[in-house]
């Protein structure tokens, strides 16, 4: 049981590290900023494993728009924007647009809980070892990628969003 | 009559355009203030903040029990948490740009650039890069090192406006070490520093 509760100590106080920083919190998300990414440069294309062991390719969604982020339990803007992704997938889910959730890293279980606890219904993927991660062009997390139906990266935004900002989501539909 | 008329006009139009100057020069004077403003506060462990020329940056030193919490919450063992403490001098970090205007311009950071002075003297930082060879040393595995490169922050970062960042910081310097860091970034092409005095690596 102390050791139970020392895991969820160390858990918490985890998390309550990179929280602590006052500038930045969930209430400041911006509700803009799908930064037009320079030379629209192909996606690089993936396989991984969704929470249900079962294969998904961004290729498989070829023709369709698709936003792709990058993101850790453990990250704090992360857990942040992932109530209004959740908010934004029940408004796209049927009007042909993607999202896949890459989480960086492994440790299923935690993603498990997190998935749980948040009600998150849409593709969460993961990407154990990194390399994912690694070969598109971002460099911390949450970084949060809109793909054309061309398979081309038209935007990029670096930290955490309101996705279910009709400003952003304006600027995911137009890509149809 | 029209004498007594236009030298009242003359000195309102004097007066409006004495305070209309003292007005500019003041705004002129705040907008820089606030540019230059830090916290009263910033001696030590403090929050460090800075808010000006496109870039945001908020950072603070990360106590042992924090690395040692968020590093075993990672799967790491003590090992690796003591070369993070003893070696470390980690802080947490946000930095960003600040702008709003989807017009306005992009901020780059290169860690490289930093400089930090203990006693006087230069000092290199370790950042992201300088970490796989100390993994190596310690048999650390893909998973922990995964962690620890998205925890920490970047090298190079261009951030859009509105674009941000949360991460952490190694200094590469002792516990309780007192230090200056002098912050670079560049508003497209131009160069831009801070000095934050008085910083410290945690003692515990």
């Amino acid at each position: 049981m102390n050791a139970i509760l020392n895991k969820l100590a160390l858990a918490a106080l985890g998390i309550a590290v990179l929280m602590g920083s006052a500038s930045y919190t969930a209430a400041e998300l911006p509700k803009n900023g799908l930064n037009p990414m320079a030379g629209t440069p192909l996606a690089p294309d993936f396989s991984l494993k969704n929470l249900d062991g079962e294969v998904q390719s961004l290729s498989d969604f070829r023709g369709q728009v698709v936003i792709v982020n990058f993101w850790a339990t453990w990250c704090p803007p992360c857990r942040a924007e992932m109530p209004s992704m959740q908010h934004a997938w029940n408004k796209i889910k049927d009007d042909g647009v993607v999202m896949l959730a890459v989480h960086v890293g492994g440790n299923e279980d935690k993603v498990w809980s997190f998935v749980g606890e948040y009600a998150l219904d849409f593709p969460v993927l993961i990407d154990a070892d990194s390399k994912v991660a690694d070969a598109w062009p971002m460099e911390g997390l949450p970084t949060s990628f809109v793909v054309d139906p061309k398979g081309r990266i038209v935007y990029r935004a670096i930290g955490g969003r309101e996705w279910d900002d009709s400003e952003i989501l304006k600027s995911v539909y137009d890509l149809r | 009559m029209s004498k007594t008329l236009k030298l009242p006009t003359i000195r309102l139009a004097a007066n409006i355009s004495r305070f209309v100057t003292i007005v500019v020069a003041g705004i002129c004077g705040l907008v820089a203030g606030s540019v230059y403003a830090q916290d009263a506060n910033l001696e030590g462990l403090g929050v460090h903040r800075w808010n000006g020329y496109g870039l945001r940056i908020e950072t603070a030193a990360l106590s042992h029990d924090q690395v040692r919490g968020f590093f075993i919450g990672r799967g790491f063992d003590e090992v690796g948490v003591n070369a993070l403490i003893d070696e470390g001098c980690m802080f947490r970090s946000a930095i960003g740009n600040d702008a709003t205007d989807p017009d306005a311009l992009h901020v780059t950071i290169h860690q490289d650039e930093w400089r930090l002075f203990v006693d006087g003297e230069e000092q290199k930082m370790r950042t992201r890069a300088d970490w796989p060879p100390v993994w190596d040393r310690l048999g650390v595995d893909v998973e922990q090192r995964v962690a620890f490169k998205w925890a920490l922050f970047p090298e190079t970062q261009i951030f859009a406006p509105t674009d941000y960042n949360w991460g952490m910081i190694t200094f590469g310097l002792p516990p309780g070490t007192r230090f200056d860091l002098e912050l670079v970034w560049h508003e497209r092409e131009i160069k831009r520093t801070k000095r934050f005095q008085g910083m410290e690596c945690a003692k515990q």
